[in-house]
């Protein structure tokens, strides 16, 4: 234990200290980021206008009155009444940018002093949209309540978030791009670290002190592992700062996913050392694996793009599944194949190169 | 001779496909002895060396150490031992202080780093990361790291390889002193002046055979009565073997050659009788004692003509 936490720490100090490394593994996907996220940024959110989709169904005529009532609001520039699904279907199709539900009899309830619950959907994806609408259609609701009963408001607006499907380049990238970043953090950062250390006769000289060699790659993977979560937080933080990426999943989730895919790519990392003998043969090695995953899995295009014949290269690459993961657990987006699946492969390839490197690394 | 043994090797044969790095050899090392590996580059030192640490699985014979089979998951045995190897590496962002506690804390017991640094004369570069260090210093380094445990057994690996004279003189000191502390050293080296210095006994390797092996004193006396006599001429060709006294006549790779003679004067006075003639054009003349040096390249050079 003393001896695994001494090599934890050693690996941190050494892995922070390394500034080029820290910039090809740590900035280098971040600007990679801002630079598609503002070159292809899609539909920018500081447009003020706001689509309103209204369902009133049996609320009378006083709906009508709500509904001339909002058109009137400056930064109102659509207002559509309809039924439910319709309105919804139009929200998550990006044609609305929130659907207000007005309950039957409101406006007797409200007279007579009543809670009246107003549901009102929204894009969750698009954080700055969301506040924008909530404080016009909850200022609207204030001052209408007031001019009917001046009384203090009994109105209760409730906001539930709609998971929109239609997404931003951006939101696509994201989810990509921490993909790629786990990948090559386990490809280049252990595949390529470990022949380099074995070169060097570093790993040698761990070996002839009484260190069980579990412990010693326990420690790299456990320092990797670390490193990825650290990673995927900083590449989070920073889509959601710079693009309002809306974060959709469930955190822990979220986290397991990060953590699988390290994993996987940390085993195909020490799988890779275990077959190349130099650098220079590991390197090469890395990149014919490297530049097929980057553009074959889907992690910067949706793979329905990709011609008919290159699918069943698509269908064996992890980094397929770990996109289609991540985008399902961050974004919230529709599904390649269902997660468990996503999972299930990751957990596959995990265990397979994790198993063949137990078998054949060498530490000299 | 009675001496209880801390190493004892026997028959040992590794191969590596083709090559048979070491082929059969037997010796044993005494507890608090200083113990010599010699014998010219690819002589299989390291291999033997690797093989007593456990890094390396011989292919045939038997290892014993401290009483226990080394392999390479004999922790217990790793624990005791002290492992410099030849030509390893450190985590080169590491400092100095920092690469010590990361071996200490490996290690169940270890000296107090301070020590460790004062040892190595590495003080004033504690804060320095390793991949800043010159050759020599993380030679030191590497030497400090062999301590690090506080070994029963250090096995060196050409220690003093790439060290100045004073920081050689220096670690010459510290393995003698560690030998006052009644540990055992096995060393390799390149340096017989060093051997002669510090072993109580050498084996003298080539081609992973063993082609001598005893005290520096009883080999000089084994292998010569006669005295060296460095010739250097302006003319390769000579042939000086019949010359009087002369028994045997090495050249060595700078080209000097050497006379080993039972009767130096009447080699001297011949010699300077030719030269004189004009038959052979001598440029320098040196007599010297007899040292590991003679043997060694008796034993293992290129060129012996009797
Ligand atoms: N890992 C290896 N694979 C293949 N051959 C090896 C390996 N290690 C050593 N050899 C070969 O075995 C022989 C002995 O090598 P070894 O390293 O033991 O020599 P050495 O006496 O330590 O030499 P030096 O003085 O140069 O350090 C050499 O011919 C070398 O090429
Ligand atoms: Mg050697």
């Amino acid at each position: 234990m003393r001896a695994f936490a001494a090599l934890l720490v050693a690996e941190f100090k050494h892995f922070f200290r390394e500034r080029m490394a820290l910039f090809w593994m740590f900035l280098f996907p971040i600007f990679f980021m801002l630079l598609f996220g503002f070159v292809f940024g899609g539909d920018s959110e500081d447009q003020v206008s706001l689509r309103l989709g209204i369902v009133a169904e049996g609320a009378g005529p006083a709906a009508e009155e709500l509904v001339r009532g909002l058109s009137r609001i400056p930064l109102v520039s659509e207002v559509h009444v309809g039924a439910l699904e319709e309105e919804l279907s139009a929200l998550r199709g990006r044609k609305r940018d929130g659907v207000l539900v007005v309950p039957v009899g409101f406006w007797e309830r409200l007279r007579a002093g009543e809670k009246v619950r107003f549901v009102l959907y929204y894009d969750a994806s698009r954080t700055t949209t969301y506040q924008v609408l909530v404080s016009v259609i909850q200022e609207f609701l204030a001052r209408s309540e007031e001019a009917l009963t001046g009384r203090p408001r009994s109105f209760e607006l409730a906001p539930e978030p709609v998971q929109v499907r239609s997404f931003r380049p951006i939101d696509y990238m994201v989810p990509g791009i921490l993909a790629m970043t786990l990948m090559q953090l386990g490809l280049f950062g252990v595949a390529g670290t470990l022949v380099a250390r074995r070169e060097q006769k570093i790993l040698r000289r761990f070996w002839a002190a009484p260190l069980r060699r579990s412990v010693l790659a326990g420690a790299l993977i456990s320092h990797r592992l670390a490193v990825s979560l650290i990673q995927a937080a900083l590449i989070l933080l920073v889509a959601v700062a710079a693009f309002d990426v809306a974060l959709v999943g469930n955190y822990a989730l979220m986290a397991g996913v990060v953590l699988l895919g390290a994993l996987a790519f940390v085993s195909l990392g020490y799988l890779i050392a275990s077959f190349a003998r130099s650098v220079e043969g590991s390197t090469a090695l890395l990149q014919i694996i490297n530049f097929p995953m980057m553009f074959l899995s889907g992690i910067f295009w949706p793979i329905e793009w990709m011609p008919g014949f290159l699918r069943p290269v698509v269908y064996v690459l992890p980094l397929t599944y770990l996109g289609d993961a991540l985008r399902q657990v961050m974004v919230g987006a529709s599904p390649f194949v269902p997660l468990w699946l996503d999972i299930a492969v990751l957990g596959g390839w995990t265990a397979v190169a994790a198993s063949l490197s137990v078998r054949f690394f060498r530490w000299e | 001779m009675e001496m209880e043994k801390v190493v004892s090797v026997e028959g040992l044969v590794k191969r590596y496909g083709d090559t048979t790095a070491v082929d059969g050899i037997s010796f044993v090392v005494g507890r608090g002895e200083i113990f010599g590996l010699l014998g010219p580059n690819g002589a299989g030192k390291t291999t033997t060396v690797e093989c007593i640490e456990g890094l390396r699985v011989p292919d045939a014979g038997r290892i014993e150490v401290l009483g226990e089979v080394p392999s390479p998951t004999n922790y217990a045995l790793k624990a005791r031992l002290g492992i410099q190897l030849q030509g390893t590496a450190f985590l080169s962002r590491l400092t100095v202080e920092e690469t010590l506690r990361l071996f200490a804390a490996l290690y169940p017991r270890h000296r107090p780093i301070p020590e460790l640094l004062g040892l190595a004369a590495l003080g004033e570069k504690r804060r320095a990361q390793v991949g800043k260090l010159s050759g020599g210093q993380r030679q030191r380094l590497a030497v400090a790291l062999a301590l690090v445990n506080d070994p029963e057994l250090l096995v060196l690996d050409e220690p003093t390889t790439g060290l100045d004279p004073q920081a050689r003189r220096a670690l010459w000191d510290l393995i003698l002193s560690l030998k006052g502390e009644g540990r055992t050293v096995l060393l390799t080296t390149h340096y017989m002046e060093e051997a002669e210095e510090l072993c109580d006994r050498v084996l003298i390797l080539d081609h992973g055979r063993i082609v001598a092996l005893g005290s520096p004193e009883a080999l000089i006396a084994e292998h010569f009565r006669e005295t060296p006599i460095e010739v250097v001429l302006g003319d390769a060709g000579a042939d000086l073997s019949g010359l009087p006294g002369v028994e045997r006549v090495v050249r060595d790779k700078e080209g000097t050659i050497v006379l080993y003679s039972a009767a130096p004067v009447e080699t001297i006075q011949a010699l300077s009788a030719l030269s004189h003639r004009g038959e052979i054009g001598l440029r320098d003349l040196r007599l010297r004692r007899v040292s590991l040096e003679d043997v060694y390249l008796l034993l293992t050079g290129r060129r012996i003509r009797e």
